[in-house]
């Protein structure tokens, strides 16, 4: 049984419309006009225990609304939503009893009162046991370092000392789901890499199911399996990373350096026969370009070291930004489920 | 029962946690403390003051207009301390956001937003006020039987679950519309007449403190009692239920409240 289950899952805002100016500003105290946004429009997810999900899109796509649906923060406008058997803000207390949350923006502690305060005090919140407890911390001290940062204000942390300390709070009662928004943001690369094998060993450790949002798309590929994708408050993809990667039609790059200067007329006289963008970066360095699937790509490379003194050949690969945007750009591509 | 126990318990954590938080920064505290002192000071002379140039108004004496006063102080004091945070409600809370944190954590939502600060500041409010009026009681004869001092700190109690009842509404309102607070603030300034006898004011003002916000239930009609005055009888009886239809109407704002909560964008 799935884990995570929604139906034409929505959440619709009524928004009021600003009109520009002074005038504008006086016209509306007497009468307003309202637009509904649609910020999740009609999804429906169904998640796997263990799985770690990247849930991604642009900016203002639906995303934290979506997560903040899954939490229980929000209250869904139509559809339906069970997580884990319960309806999240129905069954409010026994659904957050199972789930952690990360915001990457702002802070789930205590303000003005010290991490190791915050922590004992989830602990009389949660109810965990004591033994418990205490493994988990020094478990959590251990593998992200907290020991320094215990005895100091959560106001006085830097982000990335933050983000660890929320990272282990999030953890504490050992949930079944977590539920990470943007836990990257703003971090360097060392503590993107701790946060990102914390929360590898936490899924294979204890089983934990991860929701991630990101704009890092490193992020995705280091950590998740499955990719759903939403734009515009609608799923438009769903499904297997590498089958993303590979179903999408982007433009791959081989940088090929030679020893010898070559003219264009004869690099296009020996590559006539791929269907190739050709472009001479100087006389030495050629970028040819081509779609992943329509080149043979071994061949290519062996015509081109048979053929030229190859000094270095370069292979780039699409970046996920590029599958996104492209996503974009075409629409569907006939995978949202 | 065993809930009622563990949410004590936890209020004394969150207690425990406001007193180390505040006493990290030491000075603070006093600066606050001391600003609040002198401000409830002022309060105390402008009525003694006023009190010893207009010994009576509408029939009532010098004393006993004090003992109201006191009483009230106290009152507004003690709702201060423990519910301070309910000013923040429409700000951080709800427009900005915070409500997130307090929805994810398996506790009742009020009970979060009310704890997680707790204003020891304002003590002192809570001692001139019951000073105050212990020194008119003296003034006035009234001994302090066991009798009256549990009916003063049963007063304390009641009025200070009108205040939070109120401002717990009132805040509530920002679910629905946007705005951060000022409608507490035009309620606010109500507190300040809930001081004095309502009786001197005109009909029209008393019974809007009397029925429609009832802050005189808070301390002028139990201090009536107190002072024996003919009438009172059925207004102090009144009170414990004065203090229950304002929390039913703050509980199912706050219950229609929570649902329509919107989050703040990230």
């Amino acid at each position: 049984m799935p884990i995570i289950e929604a139906h034409s899952l929505s959440k619709h805002f009524k928004r009021f419309r600003r009109r520009p100016g002074l005038v504008g500003a006086v016209k509306d105290l007497w009468h307003r006009t309202y637009e509904v946004v649609r910020a999740v429009d009609g999804i429906d997810l169904s998640v796997e225990r263990g799985e770690i999900i990247g849930y991604i899109g642009p900016n203002g796509a639906g995303k934290s609304t979506t997560i903040k649906m899954l939490t229980g923060i929000l209250v869904p406008t139509a559809g339906s939503l069970a997580v884990q058997g319960l309806v999240p803000h129905k069954d409010r207390y026994r659904h957050v009893r199972t789930i952690g949350v990360v915001f990457g923006q702002r802070t789930q502690l205590w303000w003005d009162i010290a991490v190791i305060e915050a922590f004992n005090l989830l602990q009389k919140i949660y109810e965990i046991p004591r033994d418990e407890y205490r493994q988990r911390l020094k478990k959590f001290n251990q593998v992200l370092g907290l020991e320094d940062l215990l005895n100091i204000p959560v106001r006085k942390l830097s982000l990335g000392q933050r983000m660890r300390c929320d990272l282990a709070a999030s953890l504490l009662h050992n949930p079944a789901i977590l539920f990470l928004d943007e836990p990257t943001i703003g971090l360097d690369v060392a503590v993107k890499a701790s946060i990102r094998d914390f929360i590898r060993e936490t899924n294979r450790q204890q089983g934990t199911t991860v929701i991630l949002t990101t704009h890092d798309l490193s992020d995705i590929e280091e950590l998740c399996s499955r990719v759903i994708m939403i734009d515009a408050g609608k799923l438009i993809y769903d499904g297997g990373l590498r089958e993303l990667k590979e179903r999408v039609d982007i433009p791959r790059r081989l940088l090929v350096e030679t020893i010898f200067p070559i003219n264009a007329s004869k690099m296009m006289l020996l590559l006539k026969d791929y269907r190739l963008g050709i472009t001479a970066l100087d006389p030495y360095r050629w970028e040819l370009s081509f779609s992943k699937g329509r080149v043979n790509l071994p061949q290519l490379m062996q015509l081109l070291l048979d053929t030229l003194e190859v000094r270095d050949l370069e292979l780039e690969e699409p970046a996920i930004e590029e599958i996104v945007r492209q996503i974009y750009d075409r629409g569907a591509p006939g995978d949202a489920r | 029962m065993k809930r009622f126990f563990f949410y004590s318990q936890l209020y004394g954590a969150y207690l425990a946690n406001t007193v180390k938080s505040r006493m990290a920064y030491r000075a603070d505290f006093w600066v606050g403390f001391t600003a609040n002192l002198m401000i409830q000071l002022i309060g105390v002379l402008f009525i003694t003051s006023l009190t010893a140039r207009i010994p009576q108004i509408r029939g009532w004496g010098r004393h006993e207009i004090l003992f109201i006063f006191g009483i009230a102080q106290a009152v507004f004091g003690l709702f201060n301390v423990l519910f301070t945070n309910l000013f923040e409600l429409s700000g951080r809370y709800i427009l900005e956001g915070g409500f997130d944190r307090v929805l994810l954590r398996p506790l009742g939502s009020y009970f979060q937003v009310v704890t997680e600060r707790i204003d020891l500041e304002d003590l002192p409010g809570v001692l001139l006020g019951l000073l105050m009026a212990g020194y008119a009681a003296g003034k006035l004869h009234l001994d302090p039987t066991p009798g009256r001092v549990a009916l003063v700190a049963l007063a304390l109690a009641n009025g200070c679950a009108i205040y939070a009842a109120v401002f717990t509404a009132l805040a509530g309102l920002t679910f629905w519309f946007r705005d951060r607070g000022s409608i507490a603030s035009v309620v606010l300034m109500l507190e300040g007449f809930a001081r004095y006898p309502a009786t001197i004011f005109g009909k029209w003002l008393q019974s809007v403190l009397t029925w429609v916000v009832p802050f005189a239930f808070a301390a002028f009609y139990p201090s009536a009692w107190l002072l024996r005055k003919p009438g009172s009888g059925t207004m102090v009886v009144l009170a414990p239920l004065a203090a229950l239809a304002a929390a039913l109407v703050a509980a199912a704002v706050w219950r229609r409240g929570v649902r329509r909560y919107e989050s703040a964008g990230s």
